[in-house]
């Protein structure tokens, strides 16, 4: 059985993408992008691409709009400038595209089509491909065989290789009714006995599906910021075709007519090029990164959304300490032994197959403690949520008990027993330490409390640090008692901790927290915390739990980590900040560009001194700005589909860091840049 | 030189002591709580509101405020234009002024509603006594009055209050600010010589011997509201310049600071209602700044005067053409720019005669439309950037962007662009048309850059509602008439529709707590990022006919 | 943003109709200084400019069909 959170580099292995000719498929497909339906669909692009078409015009007949200075030639220069601008957004777009596809087509390759046994209504067998499974259908798997779909297991224990999808290479113990282990991926294999599965997604329905449709932009909708953020776009090329449409009036009206290609020039240079081509890089390339972290993202909002996020509920178990509690230490109360409370302990655990029941059979063994009976003859009691308690009825009648002090407390009383003074001592002084006791007991007498040591993950307090500098705020749900939760929250750094909770509880916390406007996060794998998931604005299920928790969830993580929701409220934050800090820059940009166009366009109107770069003449100053504006979106991919580098720092500092690069570097950058390049073009 | 620095400091000094205590009392009106003056005016307002029949308390929702400015300003404007139409018969007509020209009487009904007063006519020689009083004098309260409750209505949205109800805001604004003000200052003026009589222009013999008519008449009431409510429109065609309208340097500083108080104040005013003073002060201290900077430019441009005629004498003589000497060089270009940036639109000087850089911050002022701005409308512009500014820069912070703990959303960004698209398409777009057809439609009097920057001059005023005029344009046609008018309408109501929806979508929206991760908005660092957001899109936007206008000029020039 | 051919079609006649009007208005206001064929383009490309214009708009109040 494997156990979730183990070393993160071990961790991160979705199968590996094939990135080669990416380049040259991009570059044919940036072709194909120039089909005016798929250009209308980026309104500033498509305005670039009319223009190049009316200076294609123009280079064919320079005087068909009335006689002008500018040349063929020039004209025939800006047309391929403009070309090109056009053809290095869609590049990036491709790109993008690209290796969300790769990423897709490595796991669609888990997925090739397999035959399946179908169980029919009379209980006979009949071979179906996995193509015509539907929901609702039952299969019949056996050692060796592919597991055709989603599905949940019904009957049968088998372990199960789900390296495909999530490269551990471990396999996992599948089985009925268990909130773990019942859940089963399409594309993994059965490797010993079989199972009868129950079929839960439609084909091209389930979680692999889901992803590839993600990372390959297919079905990709916008989400709310980018909606926002295009139309401000729209708004500022509106704005600046305005202006330049009503430029040529007053142009003439002082003599100084401009022509055509200029004015287009001019347009090009100002409208958000930049951020307009590199958007839906930026989206796709986000989701990319999603589905590299093997998460399962079912969309784009919901990414989005992680960023926003202010609170993170999390489970103490599984999250902030190792799943397993480990029996550490027998404390005897009562006037009984340690070697005593060692027995009971063993007699209780016996039938616990929990990693916490076998490590107390460990540790009573350790101590030399031996069963005084015989164990076919014995009965396990199971522990349930409500009785918080497990334990073995003996042969001779003798009822051991094991559970929650407060459980075991009543368990002696209802026996006409008594609890020892000295069981409060202990219990406290356990939870203390931050572990949680177990009472031991034997019908009416209280032997002992176990200690349960509570291990927190390595590393875990300085990424909630992290957090707090984001202003994200923690949330521990523990079961455990109010000292213990108190201990564990103060030694991993979380700023609240609700004790002793009940799943109602958390979907509680969670209402409390939206009511007050607050964005919360969640993680969960039972099927009693698909509520919750569903609630919660951004739920991330874990791959090993229930079907029903991830259908709840707008995430499945494929690792089964749930620290990962961390990750995942910075790549969500990185998203925004990379849109937001390219627009800076685009806008900046153009400061420089009409400081270099203006003076240019109106050579004749004595404004020479506003050429402050020094340009070498009106159409090398033209020429240099577009090159200019053509050649930063082919230089800002890697940027785009990396995405802005994320430091965990409060908005203020973030700012301060972000209107230094992008603002400020936005406005000198294009100075240097269109001054080299103008250099360049002098020298022909 | 000293003299002018001085006198431009003091006025300034005087403005930053005011506002403070201004803001705060505005503040109080409007949240309803007891205020001095509110024991007079509580009953007149209790009349006002059962005669008219108004449920005041009774807060309105977007659409119904919106219904409620657009009617009302309907109803007066068309009233008005009545007036004007049959003033030859109406009383006070003491000089037999006979009804002007249809399109004259609709633009200077439409210029005075919109808070405007673009005028295109001479006061004294084409309306009556009873035009000029009772019905652009009531239409300078109203309409400022107008400007008060949008902005007093979007500050609520902002802060997530209800908007409140337009006919309320409206009369306190105009009982409890505007009339008790301009009582105190007409008298203020009539004390230091602005004369306030009902009587005939009377007859004089000059020096030479030669007979001259002397307009004059109830001026002293109409200047006070004219600077306080941002409405600009003088008595007489040469508005302050005229030694009745602002006879001496008293006069002239009381009118420079009455004007800007308003504006000025809004500002401090929406930081005590928005609970966040210091962020108040961080936005006036900003557009102080832009203000003292524009000052500065105008200013020392008028000092170095014009080299053509540096040249001639071998000396730098400040540039007085066009100025009233007892004001001087300093006091004018501060003027100048105090009028086009709050919209007042009085002028103490001619603007076409101010040098360059004084065109071109006057036309700054008229683009950018808040160093200080208009009477509410331009407080609310301000909010509007910072909407904007909030939404590049929360992106960078990584998170949803949020003002005042209000998501900003595709609604929000939409409304606020209208507001930054509608000015360029009132400016620009009958610009470039006047331009293309010089000879038919412009009437320009001096050709070249100079008159790029009249005729864009004329469309800036009119769609940011200020109404003065670089003047030099033969104005009273029918193309100017009606073209301005269309400027004059979209540049007022578009954006106060989009004001008002975009308060009322932040009142409905669920508050975020603000934690680590909330960009701030009340530091120095996000209140300069504004800055810089307000110059760039503004520069971006109008560069160019800045460049052909008055920037070509200066290189021309020099 | 969806295009359907018939739509294309359309705007494009659509365009040529309206600049039947247009040029000829642009080259009687010019007074004979911009000769027809000119006038044809200039008319044709204004028409593109508007066209441009109503696209952004609709792009701005719509932009989920982007």
């Amino acid at each position: 059985m494997r156990q979730p959170g183990g070393p993160r580099q071990q961790r991160r292995h979705t199968p590996k993408a094939n990135l080669s000719d990416l380049y040259q498929r991009a570059f044919k497909e940036a072709l194909g992008k120039l089909n005016p339906k798929i250009m209308i669909r980026n309104p500033v692009m498509f305005l670039v691409w009319v223009g190049t078409l009316i200076t294609a015009v123009l280079t064919l007949n320079p005087n068909i709009f009335g006689v002008t200075e500018t040349s063929a030639v020039f004209n025939g220069l800006v047309t391929l400038i403009l070309l090109f601008t056009v053809l290095f957004a869609n590049f990036a777009e491709a790109v993008a595209e690209g290796r969300g596809r790769a990423q897709a087509d490595a796991l669609r390759s888990t997925q090739t089509k397999t035959y399946a046994q179908r169980i029919l209504a009379d209980g006979s067998m009949e071979m179906v491909s996995s193509a015509d499974l539907r929901r609702g259908d039952r299969v019949k798997v056996k050692a060796g065989d592919m597991i055709p779909a989603d599905g949940e297991v019904l009957d049968g224990v088998a372990s199960v290789d789900e390296s495909a999808i999530t490269g551990e290479s471990a396999p996992v113990l599948k089985e009925p009714n268990s909130d773990v282990a019942s859940s089963v991926t399409g594309g993994t294999r059965i490797i010993s006995d079989e199972l009868i599965i129950r079929v839960t997604a439609d084909p091209g329905k389930g979680f692999i599906d889901r992803m590839i449709a993600l990372v390959e932009g297919a079905e990709r909708s916008k989400t709310p910021n980018e909606i926002a953020l295009t139309v401000l776009l729209a708004v500022l090329t509106l704005v600046f075709l305005i202006v330049v449409a009503t430029l040529p009036p007053p142009a003439n009206y002082i003599n100084s007519p401009v022509g055509i290609t200029l004015l287009i020039s001019l347009l090009v240079a100002l409208i958000p090029t930049t951020i307009g081509g590199l958007l839906s890089a930026i989206g796709i390339a986000g989701m990319d990164r999603v589905a590299q972290f093997n998460v399962v993202a079912t969309s784009g909002r919901a990414v989005e959304a992680c960023g926003d996020i202010n609170t993170l509920v999390l489970d103490k178990t599984g999250t902030i300490t190792l799943g397993n509690r480990l029996a550490e230490e027998f404390i005897p109360v009562n006037g009984h032994s340690r070697a005593e409370v060692a027995a009971i302990a063993l007699a209780a655990s016996i039938f616990d197959t929990t990693p916490e029941g076998k490590s107390i059979v460990r540790l009573a063994e350790g101590m030399g403690a031996t069963l005084d009976f015989d164990r076919q003859k014995a009965e396990g009691v199971e522990f349930s949520a409500r009785t918080r308690m497990s334990g073995t009825d003996l042969p001779d009648g003798g009822e051991a008990r094991k559970g929650a002090v407060d459980a075991i407390r009543g368990f002696v009383r209802s026996r006409g027993g008594q609890a020892p003074e000295d069981l409060g001592r202990a219990y406290e002084r356990v939870s203390n330490l931050g572990g949680t006791p177990l009472a031991v007991c034997k019908d009416d007498d209280i032997y002992g409390v176990i200690y349960l040591k509570d291990i927190i993950k390595p590393g875990i307090q300085e990424r909630f640090d992290q957090l707090r500098r984001m202003g994200v705020r923690t949330i521990m749900l523990t079961g455990d008692n109010r000292i213990t939760a108190a201990v564990i929250a103060k030694e991993a750094g979380v700023d609240e901790f609700i004790a002793e909770a009940t799943p109602e509880d958390k979907i509680q916390v969670i209402q409390q927290e939206q009511a007050a406007g607050k964005l919360v996060a969640m993680t969960g794998d039972g099927t009693n915390d698909a509520p919750a998931l569903a609630q919660a604005n951004v739920g991330l299920a874990m791959n090993s739990g229930t079907q029903a928790a991830k259908e709840a969830a707008n995430m499945v993580d494929l690792d089964s980590d749930p620290t990962k929701l961390i990750d995942l409220v910075t790549i969500g934050k990185q998203l925004l900040i990379t849109r937001g800090a390219l627009t800076t820059f685009s806008l900046a940009n153009d400061i420089a560009k009409y400081f270099a166009i203006i003076p240019a366009m109106f050579a004749s109107a004595g404004i020479g001194s506003l050429n402050i770069m020094g340009l070498h003449s009106p159409q090398s100053a033209v020429l240099s700005a577009l090159i200019y504006n053509a050649l930063i979106i082919p230089a800002l991919i890697p940027l785009a589909l990396r995405g802005v580098k994320f430091r965990p720092l409060s908005a203020n500092s973030l700012l301060q860091r972000n209107i230094l690069v992008y603002g400020f570097g936005g406005i000198i950058a294009p100075f240097v840049a269109i001054k080299v390049i103008d250099l360049g073009i002098s020298a022909f | 030189m000293l003299q002018g620095c001085v006198q431009i400091a003091l006025t300034l000094a005087i403005l930053v002591a005011i506002v403070p205590f201004f803001g705060r009392y505005m503040a109080q009106v409007f949240s309803g709580q007891s205020t001095r003056l509110g024991a007079i005016a509580r009953p007149i307002e209790r009349v006002l509101f059962a005669g008219a029949g108004v449920a005041a308390k009774r807060p309105m929702t977007g659409t119904q405020y919106i219904s409620a400015v657009l009617m009302s300003n309907l109803v007066m404007g068309a009233f008005v234009f009545l007036i004007l139409m049959t003033q030859e018969r109406l009383p006070f007509n003491s000089t037999g002024l006979s009804a002007p020209s249809w399109d004259l009487a609709l633009h200077t009904a439409i210029s005075f509603v919109t808070n405007t007063n673009q005028q295109h006519y001479s006061g004294e020689t084409t309306y009556t006594y009873f035009s000029q009083v009772g019905a652009l004098g009531f239409l300078m309260f109203t309409s400022a009055a107008t400007g008060i409750a949008v902005a007093i209505a979007f500050i609520r949205g902002l802060t997530g209050q209800a908007i409140g109800n337009f006919y309320q805001d409206l009369v306190l604004s105009i009982t409890r600010i505007l009339l008790p003000i301009s009582l105190v200052g007409a008298i203020a003026l009539l004390i230091a010589g602005v004369p306030e009589t009902l009587g005939a222009p009377v007859q004089a013999t000059t020096p030479e011997g030669a007979l001259q008519w002397i307009a004059r008449g109830p001026v002293a009431h109409f200047e006070i509201i004219k600077e306080l409510g941002e409405n600009g429109g003088g008595f007489f065609g040469i508005n302050s310049a005229h030694p009745f309208e602002n006879p001496n340097n008293f006069t002239n500083l009381l009118e420079t600071v009455i004007m800007m108080i308003i504006p000025a104040s809004l500002i401090i005013t929406y930081g005590i209602m928005a609970g966040n003073p210091k962020q108040g002060w961080l936005i006036f201290w900003m557009v102080f700044g832009l203000y003292a900077i524009l000052s500065a430019i105008a200013a020392i441009g008028e000092f170095w005067g014009n080299p053509l005629v540096n040249n001639v004498l071998g000396d730098i003589q400040p540039n007085l053409e066009g100025k009233e000497t007892r004001f001087g060089w300093a006091l004018t270009a501060l003027w100048a720019v105090s009028t086009t940036g709050t919209m007042c639109g009085a002028v103490n000087g001619m603007h076409d005669s101010l040098m360059a850089p004084g065109g071109f911050v006057t036309l700054a002022n008229l683009f950018l439309q808040i160093i200080w701005g208009g009477q509410g409308t331009g407080t609310a512009y301000l909010f509007v950037f910072l909407v904007l500014a909030v939404f590049l820069t929360g992106l960078m912070v990584g998170r949803t962007p949020e003002f005042l703990g209000r998501k900003i959303e595709k609604r929000e960004i939409v409304l606020a662009s209208l507001i930054l698209l509608i000015h360029p398409i009132a400016i620009l777009l009958p610009s470039a048309i006047t331009l293309a057809f010089p000879e038919t439609l412009s009437n320009i009097s001096n050709p070249g850059f100079h008159g790029i920057s009249q005729v864009a001059y004329e469309y800036a005023s009119a769609a940011a509602n200020n109404g003065s005029g670089f003047e030099g344009l033969g104005d009273n046609t029918l193309w100017w008439n009606l073209s301005t008018s269309f400027s004059l309408i979209a540049g007022r109501y578009v954006p106060i529709i989009a004001l008002i929806l975009l308060a009322d979508g932040m009142t409905r929206k669920q508050s975020v707590p603000e934690t680590n991760g909330t960009l701030r908005t009340d530091t120095v660092l996000f209140t300069g990022v504004t800055a810089g957001v307000i110059i760039i899109l503004g520069a971006l936007t109008f560069l160019p006919i800045l460049v052909l206008g008055p920037v070509a000029e200066a290189f021309n020039l020099g | 943003m969806h295009l359907k051919s018939s739509v294309v079609s359309r705007a494009i006649l659509s365009a040529f109709l309206l600049n039947l009007a247009i040029a000829p208005s642009i080259h009687a206001a010019s007074g004979g200084a911009i000769d027809r064929s000119t006038a044809y383009a200039l008319g044709l490309l204004i028409i593109i400019v508007l066209g441009l214009a109503i696209y952004l708009a609709v792009a701005i109040i719509q932009p989920e069909r982007f």
